[in-house]
């Protein structure tokens, strides 16, 4: 194939043109993810305003209002969050210390699928919304097909949560993203799909739920200090002994908080000793 | 012709009935040349007028400087009247587009008249003698030499409108086209008075043919969350709730009643292209979200000051049900949040997990639980003994948050070995808790909230209570 030379062009064509190891340049800026590395990453420079984002995750309820919080109190406040099937009813006094106001937060659930997508769709045709997030674990590659093309009509961004197990399916969503959260307090990221050149690698993201910012002490911030280590086995033993089943408890928050499990070999030994 | 007439309200409080016994049947006619400006132009009001007349099933339209002149128009199949001077236009026209005319068509014809052109360039005088003076006069009303005079038609106080279906109807969903029909006159009928509507009822009577414990029909009342007479709207509305509706019998006639219409604030047009006035309100569309999946699943939530996480969050639906208008989300944002001191989850669930111990009392979740934060303890609800009742603000003060010392736990179970065993444990969390609240953390299930709490005096549980997700 004979390659295109941009001189060549004119360059009205040439500003159409999009080259596959270019990020595509978005029709309208995207909303802040929160995350600087992130954003980069993103056509538009964050969530994608007029198309669905396509959030793949090993278990729902996990990580959802981490990921999307930040980006959410960009959003016009006069507008509702429309949530829509989340696995577990949202705590709504737990996401206005995220900083999304009850007023602004609506609860959708409904326990049909096919309701769930005529709903999503009636919403982003609507375009009443700030953001849409949508928990739809059996949705079909062609519910998804149709739903991006109601999505254009949206100003704002889109969120479909579904397994990790459909990473193999095609799907017409222009932006996917697979996030896990094996570390307590932060996100791994990975882009499987974007307007632009192929992402490699994983993004590790920062998350303390907002909530905990304030107590969470400096002990267990992310990249300060590692996570403690399992403590010691006599303390486990002997606290589980006398406390009658009761944690230890410890309100200084310099010192371990809790007796922590103990790693499998020591638990092992300790079993066949007490038998 | 009385369903049309209430629709055309809406473009001018002029209009009248014109009565024909000829085989044309009856015209409506409608002075709109003081209302072309409110509706865009003459081109914009034309198409409207064309576009919502043809559902309504009228047979021709046409416009004319002159009432007489566009009746005489729509007769002979001719729309548009207005680009030529008057006579020009009529005089080609046939005897019979009027009506005085066509009563000495048959003289006419043998004086070789053939056209109103030829009747109009006879000498008046003689016409005047050899026919009535009423040819003379319908001649210049239609050439615009004499006023019209004619009896407005008033506008009904209530709105109630009936239409016999062309077909007998077996299912709900095909009422739809008739009720269409009623709805287009109703939004006419509400526009004429610069009103909105905040329900209307839909009465259906059932065909002769009907088995005996059948009733005579039935009705649906449809309130609105907010005063309308958008069309489309109230159209996808009724739709929504005909779905639910099993009709008993086949349906022969259709009737649509709105009581208490009410001032409606309009927007006004806009010079520039609004892209955000495109889509419906949030409103509508939570109101058809409400009507297909019912009130219970549309909600949004009411903050109160608990400390048990799940008496803090009140769930109402998110579109109260006809007049009462509980929660409107605008008044929301005065109210100060109560916000709980104790960092709280974005999940919680509906009723606490038991899980497993291991040997050592620890949490078992998807494997292993890792306790990161903690203990954070929570104590209250004794005074919320019945169910379903809500604890009143004031005895916020009851409540404490218990960051003891390690000792005060010994202390709590050697006064609980006399006291009988407490309740079940769901009854138990329901109403009064005391719960040590901990931040888990497991590489599969993510940051979890759990509690720890008594069963009985020796031995205890841990609960799965919320997600930080």
């Amino acid at each position: 194939m004979p390659k295109l030379d941009a001189l060549s062009l004119p360059p009205a064509v040439n500003a159409q043109l999009w080259r596959g190891d270019h990020m595509v340049r978005a029709p309208m800026a995207g909303i802040p993810t929160g995350w600087d590395a992130l954003d980069a990453e993103l056509p538009g420079k964050g969530w994608p305003s007029q198309c669905l984002t396509e959030v793949l995750q090993p278990q729902a309820g996990t990580l959802e209002w981490r990921l999307t919080g930040r980006g959410l109190q960009q959003c016009p406040a006069h507008k509702p969050v429309i949530a829509l099937g989340p696995p577990l009813p949202p705590h709504a006094s737990g996401l206005a210390q995220s900083g999304l106001a009850p007023g602004q937060l609506v609860w959708i659930h409904s326990s049909r699928p096919q309701d769930q997508l005529w709903a999503l769709e009636q919403l982003l045709k609507a375009n009443a919304a700030a953001a849409l997030l949508a928990w739809l674990p059996q949705v079909q590659p062609e519910q998804i097909r149709r739903l991006q093309i109601s999505a254009q009509q949206f100003e704002g961004p889109v969120f479909v949560f579904r397994p990790e197990s459909s990473q193999h399916q095609a799907s017409a969503a222009p932006l996917r993203l697979l996030v896990r959260s094996s570390q307590p307090w932060s996100l791994q990221l990975q882009l499987l799909k974007r307007r632009g050149p192929v992402h490699q690698g994983t993004l590790e993201l920062p998350a303390v739920p907002p909530s905990l910012q304030a107590v969470l002490p400096a002990r267990l911030w992310p990249g300060t200090v590692p996570l403690p280590q399992p403590a010691t086995a006599a303390v486990s033993v002997s606290s589980s002994n006398t406390a009658l089943s009761l944690p230890y408890h410890d309100t200084d928050l310099g010192r371990p908080a809790a007796p922590l499990p103990l790693p499998r070999s020591q638990r092992a030994r300790q079993s066949s000793l007490l038998h | 012709m009385q369903g049309l007439a209430l629709w055309a309200q809406q473009f001018t409080p002029r209009l009248a009935c014109v009565p024909s016994d000829t085989v044309f049947g009856d015209a409506l006619v409608l002075e709109l040349s003081a209302s072309e400006r409110l509706f865009g132009g003459r081109q914009p009001l034309a198409r409207r007028l064309l576009r919502e007349s043809r559902e309504l099933g009228v047979q021709a339209i046409s416009w004319a400087p002159t009432s007489l002149a566009a009746i005489a128009l729509a007769r002979c199949g001719i729309r548009h009247g207005m680009g030529q001077p008057l006579p020009q236009v009529l005089a080609p026209l046939p005897l019979h587009a009027i009506d005085a005319v066509a009563r000495h068509a048959e003289l006419l014809s043998q004086l070789g008249c053939q056209s109103l052109g030829a009747v109009h360039a006879l000498p008046r005088g003689a016409l005047a003698r050899r026919m009535d003076t009423g040819i003379l006069t319908a001649l210049d009303q239609a050439h615009g030499l004499l006023p019209d005079r004619y009896s407005w038609i008033s506008l009904p106080a209530r709105f109630d409108a009936r239409l016999e279906l062309p077909m007998r109807i077996d299912q709900a969903d095909a009422l739809m086209q008739g009720a269409r029909h009623l709805l287009l006159q109703l939004c006419g009928w509400l526009a004429a008075q610069r009103a909105g509507v905040r329900s209307f009822r839909l009465r259906w009577c059932h065909d002769a043919m009907r088995s005996r414990h059948v009733g005579d029909g039935g009705e649906l009342t449809i309130h609105t969350a907010s005063t309308t007479r958008d069309l489309q709207h109230l159209c996808r509305l009724l739709q929504e709730h005909l779905a639910h509706v099993e009709l008993q019998a086949p349906v022969g006639e259709l009737s649509l009643h709105a009581d208490t219409p009410e001032a409606l604030q309009e927007r006004s047009a806009s010079l520039l292209p609004d892209k955000t006035a495109d889509g419906e309100s949030l409103e509508q569309v939570l109101e058809r979200i409400t009507a297909r999946l019912g009130a219970d699943q549309v909600q949004r939530p009411l903050l109160r000051p608990d400390h048990r996480p799940e008496w803090q969050v009140q769930w109402l639906p998110a579109q109260p049900a006809g007049k009462a208008k509980a929660a409107p989300p605008a008044a929301q944002p005065h109210v100060p949040l109560h916000v709980p001191p104790l960092a709280q989850p974005s999940f919680l669930l509906p009723t606490p997990l038991q899980l497993l111990q291991d040997k050592q009392s620890q949490p078992l979740y998807h494997g292993p639980l890792q306790l990161l934060l903690g203990p954070q303890r929570i104590e209250g609800g004794w005074w919320h003994r019945s169910p379903g009742f809500l604890p009143v603000s004031d005895a916020d003060g009851d409540t404490h948050i218990d960051e003891a010392a390690p000792g005060s736990d010994h202390r709590d179970h050697r006064n609980d070995r006399e006291s009988p065993p407490k309740p079940a444990p769901i009854t138990q969390t329901a109403h009064t808790a005391l719960r040590d609240y901990w931040v888990a953390h497991s590489p599969h299930a993510g940051l979890l909230w759990i509690f720890h709490t008594r069963l009985s005096a020796n031995s205890g549980a841990w609960f799965l209570h919320g997600r930080f997700a």
